[in-house]
């Protein structure tokens, strides 16, 4: 699933690397599960995606809307931008750890590839906070562009981008210094950002151009536009970074992007208002937030092998799949 | 005067950072009518004829009929005006979606919805009636006429007041 090469350059203890590849790894594993945030009803809905049923509903901040399942820590970080603070969830009991107060809007949350570290997008103050994902303190806050919204990090864990929704652009943020150090342009409103698994290539999903930026993130330019389908929300990538996946929340549907020639191959019917979406293995999760339910897609046709019912107005903003 | 500038910087990001920092906000409203579906759906299918079934909309003037991207402009009977968008029309199954411009006499932001005409048991209809917004107050800590149990109070009750209404007329 990841090039060899990450195992010679990780800076981490041997084990530590060998866990990382075995998390990642999903199928050949341990059943992952998915952390479904339910704006509506305060809680997060865990769905055991083996046989796809729900195994807790763990109740966090108010109205939480974003989410970054990181196994590497062993724990699920989630926004609550009505509490305006940030719920730790532990992996392994499905309890809430901690409550960390997160600016006054929290709303994208992605983690580093190694679990080191949790990065919130503070919408209303216009910043990126760095947290230490083990003892969740706050290390930093970095100026970053307006209404800040979704966030994604490099595989290498050394670079953060994040969506600054109303200035167009999207942010790149140095993790070894804490700063940003470059504003790529994207289309209309970016608000959902995710990476390829190389790497190589970042997806600005713009709500209000209707399409996605394909982004180069060695030369941090842009190299496409993918016209997508109505007001799109959110984006995930295959393991082998050939297809993009994209919620279209007003059409709801999931345009099903080619990302060889970065033109939409495929557009498959959802449930009302998809936002959340992730890919595990063969399979595409998407979040229905009018339907509050999280629909199991197969990633090859599109067909929907399963309904599970989460909370009310679920969104599942960010990386929701994780092992414990 | 530091703090002051402070303050006016903080303002107009804030006004700038329009809705999606709180919560959105959903309304479904559904009624069974006693009338077949096609019935309903030709009294329902007009995005220029809301006045006629709405109780609360006095007349509608549109840009392009029942087209997508047609614009329509509701005047409302206490005086109010609405302004919405024909975002998607499905004549095969019975829904069409559209957009509402900010600022509208309802208190409410970025709100878009659908109404779709179902077949019910035995031969009733099923009309639903789904909505999608943010409260007029896009910052943290709304005034209470533009928060997000007012924004919730308001679409229900179009929803509802036009429900029942369409009920009514169906059944006569």
């Amino acid at each position: 699933m990841y090039p060899d090469h990450r195992l010679h350059r990780s800076p981490y203890p041997l084990p530590a690397a060998v866990a990382l590849i075995l998390a990642f790894s999903g199928a050949a594993g341990a059943a992952p599960f998915a952390y479904v945030t339910n704006q509506g009803s305060h809680d997060v809905t865990v769905v055991d995606l083996a046989d796809h049923r729900v195994v807790a509903t763990v109740p966090v901040g108010t109205a939480p809307a974003g989410v970054a399942v990181s196994s590497a820590a062993g724990k699920a970080f989630v926004t609550n931008p009505e509490s305006k603070n940030m719920s730790v969830i532990g992996l392994a009991t499905n309890k809430v750890l901690d409550t960390v107060p997160a600016g006054d809007g929290p709303v994208g949350i992605a983690t580093a590839p190694d679990g080191s570290r949790v990065y919130v997008a503070d919408w209303f103050n216009n910043r990126l906070l760095v947290f230490d994902a083990r003892t969740h303190a706050r290390l930093a806050a970095v100026p970053v562009g307006t209404a800040p919204a979704g966030v994604a990090v490099h595989p290498s864990g050394r670079e953060v981008y994040v969506a600054n929704r109303d200035d167009n652009t999207i942010e790149v943020v140095d993790a070894g210094r804490n700063a940003g150090v470059a504003k790529v342009p994207a289309g209309n409103h970016p608000f959902a950002v995710t990476v390829s698994p190389d790497g190589s290539r970042l997806y600005a999903v713009n709500v209000w151009s209707h399409d996605v930026t394909v982004i180069d993130t060695r030369a941090r330019r842009p190299i496409a536009t993918v016209p997508v389908g109505n007001t799109p929300y959110g984006a995930a990538v295959t393991a082998t970074g050939d297809r993009v996946f994209v919620t279209n929340q007003h059409a709801d549907t999931v345009s099903v992007i080619d990302a060889g020639e970065n033109r939409v191959i495929a557009t498959v019917p959802v449930g009302g208002y998809p936002e959340g979406i992730a890919v595990h293995g063969d399979r595409v999760y998407v979040v229905n937030w009018m339907d509050d339910n999280l629909l199991v897609l197969d990633a090859a046709s599109g067909k929907v092998l399963a309904t599970v019912g989460t909370g009310k107005n679920s969104r599942g903003f960010g990386q929701f799949i994780g092992s414990p | 005067m530091k703090r002051l500038l402070t303050f006016a910087v903080l303002m107009l990001a804030s006004s700038v950072a329009l809705a999606h920092g709180p919560t959105r906000q959903k309304v479904t409203e559904t009624v069974t009518i006693k009338a077949s579906p096609d019935a309903v759906w030709n009294k329902v299918k007009d995005f220029a004829g809301l006045q006629n079934w709405h109780p609360a909309v006095a007349s509608s003037m549109v840009t392009d009929g029942s087209k997508i991207g047609s614009v329509r402009t509701l005047k409302l009977k206490d005086g109010g005006e609405i302004v919405e968008t024909l975002e998607s029309y499905d004549e095969s199954a019975k829904k069409f979606s559209y957009r509402a411009k900010d600022g509208g006499a309802l208190p409410v932001s970025n709100y878009s919805s659908t109404l779709t005409v179902k077949a019910g048991e035995g031969g009733t209809a099923l009309v639903e009636w789904r909505g999608a917004f943010y409260r007029a107050y896009p910052n943290n800590d709304p005034p209470p006429d533009k928060n997000d149990e007012a924004a919730v109070k308001a679409i229900t009750g179009v929803y509802q007041g036009g429900l029942a209404n369409l009920k009514k007329i169906m059944e006569q």
